[in-house]
């Protein structure tokens, strides 16, 4: 366990040596030839562990601050698009393995290899030309109409309409849900498709053990049987598989807010790379693989602790 | 006693018996025959729109024509015309070689590139290894479109450099499976045999080890080229890969979108290009999936 936490930490170190290696690179891109003179790389790092990653291009605004003031919207979007992957993911996937080979396992496996090849940009202006524009149901960009005028309190925008004292709160609670149905389509589907093919996987393989066929014998309900017992031993490979996918729902997340015009840091990050703007790119690089680097580890420590018989043939390589 | 199976390598009748069974288990599947078919299909119409002439490409034609099988829709235009007039069908099969095109490239470079990185990898260890890996750990923690991003701001837009970027992003994946796998197959007794043989390492490698690592490194590949599809179009698509008059497809989803409220057809007839390309892709993934998962099954 302790040789696993060194190496855990060391695999952390040098990481964040390599990103900020390749950020500084971006960095010196992007500020004037005096000012990487002054700045080596070293002078680089005590800036940023001092919270300052340089000024935009566009509006000289410091990056951390107009990061950090883009940095809810995308939260919001991405933990409910997650949580929506997961309550359709799991439960699907739940369903081909115990109708394993049967029409609806069929019917399944083809819609989740549907879903998951989209090309999210095009699903995104599929969504938008038929809800919004044609049924006019939706929406077409934003997270809340112009009409409301919502005070940021925690930067969450369903949070901060229920918090507001304006009058017209709850119709602005469900502006703002009304605008948040496409990017979670948009943004939910390729996950969900993801956690379906891997719950029937993992779901599947459990289902031949032994101890499925112990509880059966005990005569437990088919609920306690699939959904209980056979689910949570299904979930367990399932943390791992999902810090795989942490970049993909990163990437997903700056297509879904660019093309819905969604204030997060994805949109932010796009629109700077259009601007040819090399500072903000330096800082969305640290921060992000920063993020995946730390989730990652957490999410490992959190498959150790719930699975310890993994630690001895995981990994394959030393470091 | 030994198993002397395992020590000899095995005779040839039994290698095309092995895939004769192997083709039966893929074929077993319905959608992994019509994604084969399918692939098949779109890669003639990719050649044929390598030597198509180029006239219907002139913006001489009335604009924003719907499809055919719309009553307002001509039939010169099979699939309607967009913005400047030209035709979309004429488009997508011009564009079929540089989208899919440009993905096989580039995947082919990350196959190659991946597979000799993973093999040194795995048949070091130690040092080669661990730099080695590190820097795939590095590459690999970087969000996909935002090193994709990275290398096309470092070499400028373009088709080609979009095309590098995503074999960057691509390569990681080829390094483990094969690392991994190499790892696996050299601590089986036939390795073990050819060493004692007193085989040289690239021998064993490449004779001993590689042959029992294709079938994953397929399946590898097929899931890199329709990730490399989606890409190339993604980077087309934010202004960053193939640009504007390129009838790149991402590059007229991009175009059409100005006129999605009146032209729907415009922007849905090149993403569905890609989503079916993709599809038939991800078919063939799942089919080779079934064969190598049904060989370990047994």
């Amino acid at each position: 366990m302790k040789t696993f936490l060194l190496r855990q930490l060391l695999f952390i170190l040098t990481s964040l040596l390599g990103i900020s290696l390749i950020s500084y690179l971006l960095f010196t891109q992007g500020v004037s030839e005096s000012e990487v003179i002054d700045l080596g790389y070293i002078a680089y790092l005590s800036q940023i562990f001092q919270g300052d990653m340089g000024v935009t291009k566009l509006t000289a605004e410091p990056v951390v601050e107009s990061f950090l003031h883009n940095l809810p919207a995308s939260l919001e979007l991405v933990t409910l698009a997650t949580v929506f992957a997961l309550l359709i993911g799991i439960p699907l996937g739940v369903i081909a393995a115990r109708n394993h080979r049967s029409v609806i396992d069929i019917v399944i496996n083809n819609l989740s290899i549907t879903a998951y090849s989209m090309p999210i940009f095009w699903w995104a202006i599929i969504l938008i030309v038929y809800f919004s524009l044609n049924w006019d149901l939706t929406p077409v960009a934003g997270r809340l109409d112009f009409i409301y005028d919502i005070e940021p309190v925690t930067g969450f925008m369903l949070v901060d309409t229920l918090l507001s004292d304006q009058p017209y709160r709850i119709e602005a609670f469900w502006d703002a849900v009304n605008h948040l149905i496409l990017p979670l389509l948009t943004l939910g589907t390729l996950p969900a498709a993801i956690i379906c093919r891997m719950t029937r996987q993992t779901m599947l393989n459990t289902l031949s053990q032994d101890y499925m066929k112990t509880a059966q014998a005990k005569g437990l309900s088919p609920f306690r049987i699939y959904w209980v017992h056979g689910l949570r031993n299904a979930l367990l490979p399932l943390t791992n598989m999902l810090a795989l996918q942490i970049s993909t729902l990163m990437t997903g997340a700056m297509v879904t807010e660019y093309i819905f015009a969604w204030p997060g840091i994805g949109k932010w990050l796009i629109d700077s790379v259009l601007q040819a703007d090399m500072v903000s790119l330096a800082a969305g690089l640290l921060i992000t693989s920063t993020m995946v680097i730390l989730i990652n580890a957490i999410l490992e420590l959190i498959g150790l602790w719930l699975n310890p018989k993994a630690t001895h043939n995981e990994r394959i390589y030393h470091g | 006693m030994v198993n002397m199976a395992l020590f000899t390598s095995t005779p040839e009748h039994e290698i095309n018996a092995n895939l004769e069974s192997k083709w039966r288990t893929y074929k077993s599947r319905m959608g992994a025959l019509v994604g084969l078919f399918g692939l098949g299909i779109i890669i003639i119409l990719a050649v044929v729109g390598l030597f198509l002439d180029e006239s219907n490409l002139a913006s001489n034609q009335v604009q924003l024509t719907p499809p055919s099988w719309n009553e307002a829709g001509s039939s010169t235009n099979l699939l309607g015309t967009d913005l400047a007039g030209r035709d979309i069908f004429t488009r997508l099969l011009k564009g079929a070689p540089l989208t899919l095109g440009i993905s096989i490239l580039s995947v082919s470079f990350a196959l190659v590139v991946g597979t000799l990185l993973g093999l040194l990898a795995g048949f070091y260890r130690r040092y080669v290894q661990l730099l080695i890996m590190r820097t795939m750990d590095v590459i690999f923690a970087i969000p996909s479109l935002i090193l994709a991003i990275i290398v096309v701001m470092m070499l400028g837009k373009g088709l080609f450099n979009a095309g590098l970027a995503v074999a960057l992003v691509l390569i990681p994946n080829f390094v483990r499976t094969t690392m991994t796998h190499v790892i696996d197959e050299m601590q089986k007794p036939y390795v073990a045999a050819a060493r004692l043989d007193g085989a040289h390492p690239i021998r064993i490698l490449l004779s001993s080890v590689f042959p029992n690592i294709a079938a994953p490194l397929t399946l590898q590949t097929t899931i890199a080229l329709s990730t490399a599809v989606i890409d190339i179009a993604l980077l087309g698509f934010l202004g960053l890969g193939a640009q504007a008059p390129l009838p790149e497809w991402g590059v007229m989803l991009s175009e059409a979108r100005t006129s999605m409220h009146i032209a729907p057809w415009a922007v849905t007839i090149p993403g569905l290009a890609i989503l079916i390309t993709v599809i038939c892709i991800n078919f063939i993934g799942d089919g080779l999936n079934r064969v190598i998962n049904h060989k370990l099954r047994h």
